[in-house]
């Protein structure tokens, strides 16, 4: 992802706004999550699946997008992630929601695909983090920050902003970003994702917040 | 009483209410005699309702329609494969 280091602006439909779990409605084919709908997938009919990947290809897409940045590499993500999906559909369990058996699915493929890649030069995370004098205390105080309503904050200059900065962050603090704040996977889950410990998880969210609050008060809140 | 170095060690937890005892009396001892730290506990807060808002905000309701050709890669690959639709 991103090998050039070069800032990526993600296609609307990584901006798509309800995540994939939770939603419903009459065209949503996890209002279909009820029990004819999952049989036909797992009889294997055509039809069913053809819908679930036509309904649900989007949302997919939207995930591995803002994990890799790359539309090429999301668009392999979601198709390793669709067929793991239709191998492994007997292992689904009933009960379950299928949207996040299925976010779960895509955002595996997408770190398997991001593990693959080779990656960018990490820059430091260092300098982005608050600074403090030798007796702990603060060296330096910025400034105030204006608020941001939600008028503002609808604007997409706004909030592609904020996504340019977020694909600022050194890639690892990035992805536990992306992953906690965006995704909403907890911390366990993460870390699974990850194959990193807990703590580590945490520290990172921690820190990868930490720069991103840095880089926002350069580029948005300097006067 | 702790530093603006140790706060910053409880900030994830302090702003998401899961300080508890020692440590968010701690917490808020400092930050009552510490405007810069209450300025930046404010900021982080904001940073995430930013971050979400990013990928989460705007008018966009509808949702994205996979690329065709996407999906029909998809669909050939699974028709193609052994056992499957």
């Amino acid at each position: 992802m991103r090998d050039d280091g070069a800032t990526v602006f993600l296609p609307a439909c990584a901006r798509y706004t309800p995540r994939m779990p939770g939603s419903a409605s009459m065209t949503d084919p996890f209002s279909l999550d009820d029990s004819a709908f999952l049989r036909a997938l797992e009889a294997g009919d055509p039809d069913a699946a053809e819908r679930l990947v036509r309904e649900a290809g989007g949302r997919m897409l939207a995930v591995a997008l803002r994990l890799l940045g790359n539309e090429q590499d999301a668009h392999e993500a979601v198709q390793d992630a669709f067929l793991s999906i239709f191998r492994s559909l007997h292992s689904f369990q009933r009960g379950s929601k299928l949207t996040t058996w299925m976010h779960r699915i895509v955002v595996n493929a997408a770190l398997m695909k991001r593990r693959s890649k080779a990656r960018r030069p990490e820059r430091s995370i260092e300098d982005l983090l608050p600074a403090f004098r030798e007796d702990g205390h603060r060296s330096d105080v910025g400034p105030g920050w204006k608020p941001i309503g939600p008028d503002e904050l609808e604007r997409e200059e706004t909030r592609g902003l904020v996504r340019r900065l977020i694909d600022e962050l050194p890639d690892d603090y990035r992805t536990v970003l992306i992953l906690r704040d965006i995704e909403e996977l907890d911390t366990a889950a993460t870390a699974e994702a990850l194959q990193i410990s807990q703590p580590a998880v945490k520290t990172r969210l921690h820190r990868a917040r930490q720069a991103l609050r840095t880089l926002l008060e350069r580029e948005m809140f300097n006067p | 009483m702790i530093t603006c170095r140790s706060l910053i060690d409880l900030l994830d937890d302090y702003a998401a209410g899961r300080l508890e005892g020692d440590g968010l009396a701690e917490a808020e001892r400092h930050l009552a005699v510490c405007p810069p730290c209450r300025q930046y506990v404010k900021q982080y807060q904001e940073t995430i309702r930013l971050a979400k808002a990013a990928y989460y905000g705007g008018h966009g309701s509808e949702p994205p329609r996979p690329p065709a050709a996407l999906v029909d890669e998809i669909l050939r690959h699974l028709r193609s494969g052994p056992g499957q639709p």
